[in-house]
């Protein structure tokens, strides 16, 4: 069953702990192809630990799906730990680097949103402009630039997130 | 120690005994220094063959089998057989040649990227990178297969790694993270599924493959004895307990019994032990057990819900939790009120359990089959290949101990039981090792008759030939119109002159008499023997549950539904 389908789309946050080795992004990857998965967004880091990795995946699907994937993915050997976020009580964070043209900087300063945005080099071409927010804002941010012709390139890290206690 | 000498030292450390394997450039190392162990090495003549081996070896014995090829095609030659173990969960360590580290992802002669191909097919795939690394990651290669929900588990073995000299360190254990394998049941888990057991009033246990993985069997004997609960199986679960019990009704699935599809679908509860349920066993899945409360029990937390809603899941070791259900149930010292079920269960049960339908003549594959039962003694051991030959021998051929009958249930791979049954009487010496084949399945792994000859592994090979690929015959006549697209031989050869070709027996047989002579003389020859036996090139497989359809939609083959 292909669950990246039908009606009830939720988003979905696994938060992973596994081994800090080569090839384990590979097969963590293969599971999600396997069902046709589509990640909306990976983002992998060494832990405090400097043998582990914490990998933040994000997708949408249905909940009964995200649950007994929870349970494929704990089975994967190199994966030590897997913890389904709820949305609603994870503190998500994503970092943009975005080049614009001139009056970029000043339609980005008009998009409204938990953000914050800091011009990290300018020219009289246009300007580099980091952003970094939830998710939502960061493609709210892409959204206005685009619709005011002055996006060249965006590049997103992909959405980190820890849960409030 | 060198990282062959380390790879050999870890096998013997093991307990391994036998390996199955061709060599070639990639894995020289680790041949030559075979020649200084007392592990025998079967050589097969395609790596394909090799795994079947080791994987009949591991399924008749319960230990982990073990095959071995070179880099390139060795290894790609491999994967099929791996796969095969992977869809069955057998416990198998395939080592692999690899080209040297120096050269690796650079095109090398005979190099592919194994760790990428085997990822998909195994429980876990290591690629060594320096010798040292040998002793522990053979360590928990075995740990890994043997443990748990059991299967294969592929080590990569570039050259250099192999003729690198390192200080070794051979570990007693392993601990591996994220690897939890030894998951005891919860008793209040156990004693929920009790009370819905007790609360049923048609309840029937449905035992797979896990059962005699897990060696639970036992537990499972003397739970549905001591309350007198029918027991059907899975393909994969046949010997879970014995055929010729009153309680057990044989497999459900397309090719289930009368009785036990029937039974299934009447029940209001089933116990499901060990099983994945297959949609070769639950057929239309809207359509399995409609009445039924779903009761699951299985090691593998990932089976629960995949296929099946279970309205009540245990995981964990089943040896321990079939035993603990077991406990409870003589401590709660009731059974439920089953009579009128119990008299229904007789009723259907008398009437289909001798049945044979849709035969042709007297002289048909369920009357071989059976005439295979009175002859063999208990504990031989049946493989089967994979078609209608795999579908008689399930059907008509009972088996009465666990680990007697060896089949590719999940993958259904063609050429499987010839090796299979080589690589089991490499297990079992002491016992007669049968192969039921059909034409086209014995013709994929044919040249396994070297091995068989040259390893002194004598089998006997029983071909149901009807000079076609049967079981896809049997679907043209029934949906295709009888449109026979690529399914029917055109000149197939000899099979008792290729026999003796390769310094095997062969024989053909017209009749039932003819069968029972030969099949009598080959099971006590020292050569392998293979035994043609012309069937009606139109025999089908009955009953059949069609594709799409629910388990009580069975076609009898007599018109009747």
């Amino acid at each position: 069953m292909n669950g990246a389908e039908g009606s009830s789309q939720t988003p979905i946050i696994y938060s992973l702990i596994v081994e800090n080795k080569p090839g384990v992004l590979f097969r963590v990857a293969s599971q999600f192809r396997r069902r046709s998965f589509n990640i909306e967004s990976v983002a992998v880091g060494v832990t405090e630990r400097p043998d582990t990795s914490r990998m933040i995946i994000t997708m949408r699907g249905d909940q009964q799906m995200a649950e007994d994937f929870a349970r494929v993915l704990r089975r994967t050997v190199d994966v030590i730990d897997v913890d389904r976020m709820d949305p609603g009580r994870a503190v998500q964070r994503e970092l943009a680097l975005i080049r614009v043209k001139p009056g970029g900087k000043e339609i980005a300063g008009g998009v409204r949103g938990e953000g914050e945005l800091k011009i990290l080099a300018e020219s009289s071409d246009g300007a580099i402009i980091q952003a970094i927010g939830p998710p939502d804002y960061l493609s709210s941010l892409v959204d206005a630039l685009v619709r005011g012709k002055v996006l060249e390139e965006v590049v997103r890290t992909g959405v980190v997130a820890l849960e409030v206690r | 120690m060198s990282g062959s000498r380390a790879l050999i030292k870890a096998l013997e450390r093991e307990g391994v005994d036998v390996v199955f394997g061709i060599p070639g450039g990639a894995i020289m190392p680790v041949y030559d220094e075979l020649l200084n162990s007392d592990i025998r090495h079967v050589l097969a003549r395609h790596e394909q063959s090799a795994a079947h081996m080791a994987d009949g070896y591991a399924r008749a014995s319960g230990r982990v089998g073990v095959c071995m090829a070179t880099s390139g095609p060795g290894a790609t030659n491999l994967v099929t057989g791996v796969a095969t173990a992977y869809m069955d969960s057998t416990p198998l360590v395939a080592i692999t040649g690899q080209v040297p580290t120096s050269m690796m992802a650079r095109d090398a002669f005979q190099e592919i990227d194994a760790v990428g191909i085997y990822t998909h097919v195994t429980k876990y795939s290591f690629q060594l990178l320096r010798s040292s690394e040998v002793p522990y990651v053979t360590k928990a290669a075995f740990f890994l297969a043997s443990t748990g929900r059991t299967g294969p588990v592929h080590i990569d073995m570039p050259k250099d790694v192999q003729t690198g000299e390192a200080e070794m360190s051979f570990p007693d254990h392993v601990d591996i993270r994220g690897y939890r394998p030894y998951v005891p049941p919860d008793p209040a888990a156990v004693a929920r599924a009790l009370d819905l057991l007790l609360e049923s009033e048609r309840p029937i246990i449905l035992a797979g493959g896990g059962v005699i993985k897990s060696g639970a069997h036992d537990y499972l004997l003397q739970l549905a004895e001591s309350a007198l609960i029918p027991v059907a199986t899975t393909l994969m679960g046949k010997g879970a307990v014995p055929e010729d019990h009153p309680l057990s009704l044989g497999p459900v699935g397309m090719h289930g019994t009368v009785q036990a599809n029937k039974l299934v679908n009447e029940a209001d509860l089933v116990l499901a032990i060990g099983v994945r349920f297959s949609d070769r066993t639950t057929m239309e899945v809207r359509g399995f057990a409609p009445d039924a409360t779903i009761v699951h029990f299985d090691v593998d937390p990932t089976e629960v819900g995949k296929n099946v809603k279970a309205h009540h899941a245990v995981t964990g070791d089943l040896k321990a939790s079939i035993g603990l259900l077991l406990r409870m149930f003589q401590e709660r010292a009731r059974t439920g009120s089953w009579g009128a079920w119990r008299r229904r269960v007789e009723e259907v049960v008398s009437q289909w359990r001798d049945a044979v339908v849709g035969v042709k003549s007297e002289f048909s594959p369920p009357h071989i089959l059976r005439a295979m039962r009175e002859i063999l003694p208990p504990d031989s051991i049946v493989t089967t290949e994979v078609g209608q030959n795999q579908m008689w021998a399930e059907l008509y051929f009972k088996v009465l101990r666990p680990r007697t009958f060896i089949t590719s249930g999940g993958l259904g791979t063609m050429g499987f039981g010839f090796p299979a049954a080589i690589g089991a009487k490499a297990a079992r010496p002491d016992v007669p090792v049968v192969d039921v084949a059909g034409d086209g399945s014995f013709m994929m792994t044919m040249n396994s008759l070297a091995t068989s000859i040259d390893e002194k592994l004598p089998v006997v090979v029983v071909i149901l030939n009807n000079s076609s690929l049967g079981m896809v015959a049997q679907w043209q006549r029934l949906f295709y119109n009888r449109r026979y697209a690529a399914t029917i031989f055109g000149a197939n050869p000899d099979f008792v002159r290729l026999a003796e070709s390769f310094g095997a027996e062969g024989v053909r047989v017209y009749s039932m008499d003819e069968f029972r002579n030969a099949f009598r003389t080959a099971i006590r020859s020292d050569v392998t023997t293979v035994i043609d036996v012309p069937i009606h090139p139109e025999e089908d497989v009955f009953p059949f549950v069609g594709p799409g359809r629910t388990l009580n939609e069975m076609l009898l083959g007599d018109g009747r539904e």
